[in-house]
């Protein structure tokens, strides 16, 4: 018989219990309780699942996640020695086409590597206004507090300040459109950011970092 | 690259059910909210059967495809609402739109390419292939 994987269940313990979290983990990887709260009990039962399916009688046992259990960023591993505190994977893109008063700036699907924590982001998208024969820099952002990813509204702001003051703001990073003469063909720009933004922030005017 | 509207499939509230003209049936909808910076095109396409049941990859995991577009009161005023709106619902529909989105965000909010890739997605049986 070969353990293949083990089945996972909780909920919160309670004279009247609630339903069943299920979850599936591979054999040999970490088994993990997910969006539980602090302080609270939980009842939880494991199963071996063995390769033909069979299920083994459950484990039992009971876990009171710790008041002081850190939760989002907090719960992030402190990985910044000596090193970027969280950076863009190398597959991750920002482009723009602009006409003489519209900019439609494309962030691809991307994943933001933290220490061993990696979390994944859905392609997004956004218009900026703009004047001709103009340049404007803009800073991107998402907002996401509990670091769960998925789709997000891509956040867009010409003040550097405000792309970084907010909990749980992420940086993407800072682009600078130019905008074309009227009646001129659409200008594209904006090129992989990897390695890039994340917890390194948007680009600070000041800094000797030029936007893509 | 075309579809047709269904109304004799079964679908959640708030979505209109498509036909691909590849025979797939799509459940997709848009929402639209005020945010700090103008308002959010939320656009969802989800894949299902006939009897309105989503469709999963071999992984088991449903075969949704989302976009999120931002605009600025501004450019909803001139470009209006609706006409973004049905740009962002034909993005995730894998259909032609009008904006000029990249390329590699087309690719990946499409449900024609999530579809495409579902049954291939899983682990591969390396006695066969090799």
């Amino acid at each position: 018989m070969t353990i293949i994987a083990q089945e996972l269940r909780y909920r919160i313990a309670a004279a009247e219990p609630g339903a069943w979290t299920v979850d599936r983990i591979r054999a040999g990887q970490p088994i993990e309780l997910r969006d539980v709260r602090r302080g609270v009990t939980y009842d939880i039962e494991v199963r071996n699942i063995d390769h033909t399916g069979r299920m083994s009688a459950p484990a039992v046992l009971q876990h009171t996640v710790g008041s002081t259990a850190r939760e989002g960023a907090l719960a992030l591993p402190v990985n910044a020695v000596a090193n970027r505190a969280s950076v863009w994977n190398v597959d991750t893109s920002v482009t723009y086409s602009a006409t003489d008063s519209v900019a439609t700036v494309s962030v691809s699907a991307g994943t933001l590597v933290m220490g061993g924590a990696n979390i994944s982001y859905g392609a997004s998208s956004a218009s900026v206004a703009g004047d001709p024969e103009t340049k404007k820099i803009v800073y991107l952002y998402y907002d996401d507090p509990q670091l769960r990813g998925g789709s997000l509204d891509l956040g867009v702001t010409e003040d550097y300040i405000t792309s970084l003051s907010g909990d749980g703001r992420i940086a993407i990073t800072t682009l600078e459109i130019d905008f074309p003469a009227v009646g001129a063909p659409p200008v594209t720009g904006g090129g992989g950011i990897g390695g890039g933004g994340g917890g390194g922030g948007a680009k600070s005017p000041a800094a000797e970092q030029n936007p893509i | 690259m075309s579809y047709i509207k269904r109304t004799d499939v079964p679908a959640a509230d708030g979505e209109h059910v498509v036909e691909l003209d590849t025979g797939a049936l799509v459940a997709t909808s848009c929402t639209r909210e005020r945010v700090a910076t103008g308002v959010a095109f939320r656009a969802k396409a989800r894949a299902i059967g006939p009897d309105g049941a989503e469709v999963q990859d071999a992984m088991g995991r449903a075969v949704v495809t989302e976009l999120s577009h931002v605009a600025p009161v501004t450019v909803v005023e001139a470009e209006t609402a609706d006409a973004i709106a049905r740009d962002c619902l034909l993005a995730v529909l894998g259909e032609p739109v009008t904006r000029p989105w990249a390329d590699v965000l087309l690719s990946s909010v499409s449900i024609r390419v999530s579809l495409a890739a579902a049954p291939i997605s899983g682990p591969v049986n390396a006695g066969a292939v090799l």
